[in-house]
Parts: structure tokens; sequence; C-alpha cells
């Protein structure tokens, strides 16, 4: 935006006459050089924010007020009305930001309930643990819950993960104390790919993926606990509601996350986790193909 | 309320106080100044300190914050142009009849100065409405010489802009010079 002057040098004038004269005897039409402002102001106001030369903007406004006789100020009164409402629409929309906040919170604290409940009953007789000294939290977002046994001295650090990648179902389930159940149907198209086993001190798990061609997937995520250990488990989900599915006396938390479906239960010291880009109905079949997950 | 909120409100209440009649000049002139677009200079005027407001945290800490005002200020515009579907959004020019009696009454300006009996008096009269930065502009480049560049440097803006200043202190002195002949 740095152009050159044409006039390099101002006039050689004396005496404050001489320079009105001077400058009086320019003559140019207001309106080729409200032209030439335009020009550029608009290419100053091409810049990104970071390189705006503000200045040179601000001047080719007043330049274009003063040929246009628009300069002075803005009455202060209509900058008074114009802020009130500023004010007024910010506190509109932080009432919008609060009230979806605040639905987003009940929906959580209502799903993260169930869960907490369920999940705290379930592993809590499973390893027979007291319900009291299950801890549940949940933030924005997820779901979380842990189980400390206290017979269990190891702290977080040392509970590292032994991963190995596994070509078939039969391979990563070999030496697995708890066997989990096995899905007998999935959507058409989609097949095994492959499989992962995190073998850690207080647990191991076992994750099965299937994908079809239009690389859509589904995960089965099988956490296996054993008695000496504490159990914990987190799931993040989205604002949507938790689904409750019964069958076979167990109950089966379906909800969304990221537009997959996921479902959650636990069964037999075995926390189940299933999320894939399926539709309701689709999991539910799923879950019932694993003999309703008993 | 928390520390760190008032000074969020002392920031944006600042940035209102320095700003808010520059972005609204700005709208302005980005739709020439078109009466009929005279609501969309005050709701995008109102709409870029709405994002700002929003946004005060994180415009704490930015590096132009001058130029985050201007470029919402743009985008609000431009968005509103094109929410009207308006494409030749630069083609409307000034009122030609009145651009055409000023340049007329101009063209005898000179004549009318140099026919003036007190001179002197009447370029003191002129000199002492400017205010004291255009003193200050006047007095660098009229009687000190300064060069454009030295002027950019001195007044810490781009060469374009010290020119663009210039002209417009000419201009207030020619306005200034026919408000006396009117006034007389």
């Amino acid at each position: 935006m740095d152009k050159k002057s044409t006039e390099p040098f101002p006039p050689p004038a004396s005496n404050d006459k001489e320079i009105i004269r001077e400058i009086l005897a320019e003559k140019e039409r207001d309106a080729d050089v409200a032209d030439k402002m335009y020009g550029i102001l608009y290419e100053a106001s091409l810049a990104d924010e970071a390189t705006m030369d503000t200045d040179l903007i601000d001047e080719c406004v007043k330049a274009i007020d003063l040929i246009e006789g628009h300069e002075g100020r803005l009455d202060q009164e209509r900058i008074k009305a114009m802020r009130q409402k500023v004010d007024q629409k910010y506190k509109d929309w932080l009432k919008v930001q609060r009230k979806r906040k605040l639905k987003k919170l009940l929906v959580q604290s209502a799903a993260g309930l169930i869960l907490v409940f369920f999940m705290s009953s379930a592993v809590a007789s499973a390893l027979g643990y007291n319900l009291i000294q299950i801890v549940a939290d949940w933030g924005k977002d997820t779901f979380h819950l842990s189980a400390p046994n206290q017979s269990n001295g190891q702290d977080g650090n040392n509970n590292v993960a032994d991963r190995k990648i596994y070509g078939s179902i039969d391979d990563v389930l070999q030496d697995v104390a708890v066997k989990p159940l096995l899905p007998q149907w999935v959507p058409d198209g989609f097949a095994f790919t492959y499989a992962e086993k995190f073998i850690r001190l207080d647990n191991t798990n076992v994750v099965l993926y299937y994908e079809n061609n239009a690389n859509k997937t589904i995960v089965f995520d099988f956490e296996i606990y054993t008695d000496q250990t504490s159990a914990d488990a987190s799931f993040e989900k989205d604002d949507n509601m938790v689904e409750v599915y019964e069958k076979n006396n167990l109950r089966y938390y379906l909800f969304q996350n990221i537009d997959r479906m996921q479902a959650v239960w636990i069964s037999a010291k075995v926390i189940y986790n299933v999320s894939g880009d399926v539709s309701a109905e689709e999991m539910k079949k799923i879950i019932d193909s694993m003999d309703g997950g008993s | 309320m928390r520390r760190e909120d008032k000074n969020d409100e002392a920031f944006y209440e600042n940035l209102c106080n320095q700003y808010f009649e520059r972005i609204y000049f700005y709208c302005r002139r980005l739709v020439r100044g078109q009466e009929q677009f005279m609501d969309f200079v005050e709701d995008c005027t109102q709409n870029t300190f709405l994002e700002a407001r929003k946004q005060i945290s994180h415009l704490r800490n930015h590096p132009n914050i001058e130029g985050w005002l201007y470029t919402t200020a743009r985008n609000l515009i431009n968005q509103s142009y094109r929410s009207m579907y308006i494409k030749k959004r630069h083609e409307v020019m000034m009122d030609n009849n009145t651009s055409g009696t000023l340049m007329e009454f101009e063209h005898y300006l000179e004549e009318l100065f140099n026919s003036s009996v007190d001179l002197d008096r009447l370029c003191a009269d002129i000199l002492s409405e400017l205010n004291a930065n255009e003193s200050d502009l006047y007095r660098d480049y009229y009687k000190d010489n300064m060069s454009i560049p030295a002027l950019a440097k001195k007044y810490d803006v781009s060469a374009t802009a010290i020119t663009t200043r210039i002209y417009r202190l000419k201009k207030k002195i020619k306005n200034l010079v026919r408000d006396c002949f009117i006034e007389d």
C-alpha cells in the first residue's frame, strides 16, 4: 500500500499567503479525488487483520467525509443508543448461551446418573465393591467412572498397556481369562479387519475393528476385569438423550457421539462398548446377535 | 464479578470509546455514504462490537486489534451486501449537482483570495482554524519542507496515509477560504 507520492517534496513557498495561494491554485475535481480515495480505501480494506493499514483507512475515510461534507463527530446520543443495542444483543446472546449450557448439563446429568447407577451397581456387584467406594464424575462431554480397589496399591503410571495387533479374532482372544461375547451379525458390507489387545496391570482390553467399502467402521471394545482389579470407564457423548434397550434382563445404553452410534453395557466382568457408523436399529440387532450380551 | 471479567469489561469499554465512531465512519464509507444503506452501517457497527464483546478474552491478546475490528466490519458489510444480492456495490457516485456547484465556486476561490483587502489577516484567520495536528503537518510540510517519507516516519504511518492526510489538509484550507467568502 506504500504508494509513492506524486509530490515527494512540498512546493517551495516562503509565507502563508503564497502557500494558501498555491493550495487554491490546485484544481482537482472532488469527484475524481473521492474516486481515487475510494480506490485506496477498498484496496487497503482487502488486507488481512494482521497487516491492515488502519491509519491509511482512517485517512481515506476522513478525506472522503471532508469531500462529501460529512465531517464532524457522530452525535453522542446516537452512539449511546447504538451501544445500548449492542448491550441488549449481548445480553440476549448470553441468555441463549446459558440456556444451551443448562440444557446440555441437564441431559448430561440425566445420562450420567443413569450410567453411574447402572455401571456402579454392575461393576460393584461383579467385583465385590462397596457401592459407596465407586467414584463417578462427568465433565462437559464425558462420563467417567472409577472404582478404586483398596487392595490394589498400583498407581496410574504403572498401569502401562502392552499393545499387540492381531489378524484374527481367535488369536486375540487366546490367553484372555474371560471370553467376551462376540457379534454374530454385523450390517451388510462390514467385515472384520484386525484386532488389538492391550494388557494392563488391572485389566485387558480387546478391540475388534470392522470396516466396509465406504470406510465406515464398527469397533467392539471389550474391557475385561479380573477379581483383584479396579474398574474404570469413560465415555464421550453428545447432547442427544440416552436410550435404554432391555433384553434378557439386561440394560443396554445407546447414545450418540460425533454422529456415531454407541452402546455400552456390563456383563460378566466385561464392559462392552460398541460404536460404529450404524443406526440405532442396527446397533440393537448387533446386540441381539451377541446373545443379548448375556 | 471476577477480576478477569472486570478486566474484560474495562477492555471492552476502552475499545468502544476508542473505535466505535471510527468503525461507524468506516462502514459508512464502505457503502459510499448512500442513505439507503445507513441501516447496514448501524447494524454492522453494532455487530462488529457485539462480536468483539463475545470474543473479548481472546481479543485482549490480539496483536492487531484495530485490524480485527476493521476486517470484521468489512466482512459484515460484505455479508449484508451479499444478502441483498447487490452486485455493483461501488458504483453509486456522489450527488453530481452538489459537487458541480461546489466545483464552480472553487474555481473562483483563487481570484477571490487574491482580491482580498487584508490577506495577512485572512491567512491568520484560516490557519487559526486548523487543529493542533493539522497545524503541525502544515508547518512540517509547507514551512519546514519535510519530504513524504520523512513525514511518514515522523507520524508513524505509511507514505500513502501521509499523502492522504496532506490532501485532507489542503481540502480543509480550501473549505475554510470558501467559508470566509460565503460568510462575507
